[in-house]
């Protein structure tokens, strides 16, 4: 009798831990660890890369592949409609370094396309790059690139 | 072991400056209104030397990218956002 009430408390206890985790992993932010995410009302769909841009802000010539004088380019695809949007592109050197970050406020009427450059006049370090943009403070959307000589 | 068996010690190599990096942006949507007290009436800053936008932006905003707010604002007195001297007052909106 008291091998069965113990085995039960220690069902009841486990059954507990893992509601308990369940919950706490359900609060986390879902938008931080995803390749394209949403803000309120607005969802990334795409990051375009390039050296340069078309009047549209397309991208006129896209690559991954950066020389070390480009100016580099991504252009960021956004669905949907709000009266206001906080766009911001992070801009990271493989060392963790971040190169830039900047930010545009926007009101989206439907798909828009929203470009962000850097340029750095004496040239860029070789190595990998991540461009990670975020919607209203959370992560949407994270690309990688290359400088090459 | 022998001299011929030194290993070669290397040097710490340095972390690139991205402190001049450029950046800019615009879109096909249109800007949302800026609410008016992110610009604030800003405050009064003498250049020191050693000083350039971005290290003035990173002490006063906390992110050295914020540079051309500071510059935008000074566009009267900064010819070359580069070329910043010591004595020259700047304007820091919103500090």
């Amino acid at each position: 009798m008291r091998t069965r009430l113990f085995g039960i408390s220690i069902l009841a206890l486990t059954l507990a831990a893992v509601l308990n985790a369940a919950c706490a992993r359900s609060s986390e932010n879902p938008g931080a660890t995803g390749t394209t995410g949403t803000g309120s009302g607005v969802r990334v769909s795409r990051i375009d890369m390039g050296r340069s841009l078309n009047a549209d802000r397309t991208i006129n010539d896209t690559t991954n592949s950066f020389k070390p004088n480009d100016t580099i380019y991504a252009s960021i695809v956004t669905e949907g409609i709000t009266a206001t949007t906080t766009l911001k592109a992070r801009w990271t050197y493989q060392d963790g370094q971040v190169v830039n970050e900047s930010t545009q406020t926007i009101a989206p009427a439907g798909d828009a396309r929203t470009e962000f450059h850097i340029a750095k006049p004496d040239g860029w370090p070789t190595g990998k790059y991540t461009v990670e943009v975020f919607l209203n403070g959370s992560s949407a959307a994270t690309r990688a690139f290359d400088v090459e000589r | 072991m022998s001299i011929f068996c030194w290993k070669e010690v290397k040097p710490p190599e340095s972390k690139p400056d991205f402190s001049n990096v450029r950046s800019g942006g615009s879109s096909t949507a249109s800007a949302a209104p800026q609410p008016t007290d992110t610009i604030g009436s800003g405050k009064a800053y003498v250049v020191v030397e050693g000083d350039s936008l971005s290290k003035i932006a990173r002490r006063e905003y906390g992110d050295a990218s914020k540079w051309p707010t500071i510059y935008e604002a000074n566009k009267e007195v900064i010819t070359d956002p580069d070329l910043i001297f010591p004595g020259q007052e700047l304007q820091i909106p919103g500090a």
